[in-house]
């Protein structure tokens, strides 16, 4: 079956913004955690930068910070089948204090073009993949996570697929007890080899009709 | 005046090649702002660059975002039987390099 890589947009957006969201320094772990706005929202970064955290820093200060990336994927048809998807991100340094993952999720930031502070609690808990092990992930490599049935169905046949990132102790509201994060490329960086993507294995709707049809006339 | 592009989306076939492509031309500059209180100096993006702006684009295929807006299509007939992102890379700066008036990036000559 065909497969459609997709990408974020770039700044200045009209489709799809990739970028993050951050709580930082907070000195208690559930107001930082459970606030409904973060301090900072970028998103027109280019290179390496920390959007995924879940950390506790010198002087017992706390930041929490989660990754948006929105994919428009108005191109595939509305009524093809999706079979299959594949979230991949370039990670590059890894800090894992307290043996904590990655989780896919998806995302309800106020705009598709643009992220503020108040989409901090805009990152969902619902989990789009298996998790994968901040101690199974290679720096400087794409990391590829296969989408679950629940995220298949968040790939939208008509608009943007809105996914994202937390860490799994983030969605847990576990307070850590050192440093976890990982930084990442996001879409603004130059070039076209380390940017967020999302690959759709799909079906194309003609062509399930024709076998659909084909199965009708012979009878299997 | 410096120019690059970004993919929207790679499409493959069954066997792997590319069938199809929707890329988005971009025209900036190398300036310097201050990103998170820390001065940086690199290429920022300006402006989008559509059939009006490249000229030897116009009439080519496209196709409209979510937003409306067109984005250029390339498809095999253009860029032959290929199927990685570098052979298709590759292909793109070749096309970078038709634009007289801008210079493409580093990374994409």
């Amino acid at each position: 079956m065909p497969v459609t890589t997709f990408y974020p947009q770039v700044d200045p957006e009209t489709t799809s913004v990739d970028g993050r969201v951050l709580n930082e320094e907070g000195a208690v772990y559930a107001t930082v955690q459970g606030a409904a706005a973060g301090t900072a929202a970028p998103s027109a970064e280019a290179g390496e930068v920390y959007a995924l955290q879940n950390t506790k820093t010198a002087g017992a200060v706390f930041t929490v910070g989660r990754a948006f990336t929105l994919f428009d994927t108005s191109s595939l048809n509305n009524g093809d089948t999706v079979s299959a998807a594949t979230y991949s991100i370039w990670f590059v340094v890894i800090n894992n204090a307290d043996t904590d993952s990655v989780s896919v999720i998806t995302t309800s930031p106020a705009s598709n073009t643009n992220l503020v502070t108040d989409d901090f609690d805009q990152a969902g808990t619902t989990k789009q993949a298996t998790d994968v092990a901040l101690s199974a992930i290679t720096g400087n490599q794409y990391t590829d996570i296969a989408l679950n049935s629940t995220g298949l169905t968040n790939v939208s046949l008509t608009g943007i697929s809105k996914f994202g990132m937390r860490t799994a102790k983030d969605i847990a509201a576990t307070q850590p007890t050192g440093v976890n994060n990982i930084s990442q490329m996001f879409a603004d960086t130059a070039g076209t080899a380390n940017d967020p993507k999302l690959a759709v294995t799909h079906s194309l709707a003609l062509e399930t009709s024709v076998k659909s049809i084909t199965s009708l006339l012979l009878g299997v | 005046m410096k120019t690059d592009y970004k993919f929207w989306y790679v499409s493959r076939a069954d066997d792997g090649h590319i069938t199809e492509c929707a890329i988005r031309f971009y025209e900036g500059d190398i300036t310097t702002e201050i990103e998170n209180g820390v001065s940086i100096t690199r290429y920022r993006r300006t402006k989008r660059l559509g059939e009006d702006n490249l000229p030897h684009f116009k009439g080519r295929k496209s196709r409209k975002e979510a937003s409306g807006t067109d984005t250029v299509i390339f498809t095999s007939k253009d860029f032959g039987n290929i199927k990685t992102d570098d052979e298709l890379r590759l292909f793109l700066n070749s096309q970078l390099k038709k634009d007289a008036s801008r210079t493409p990036i580093d990374e994409q000559k």
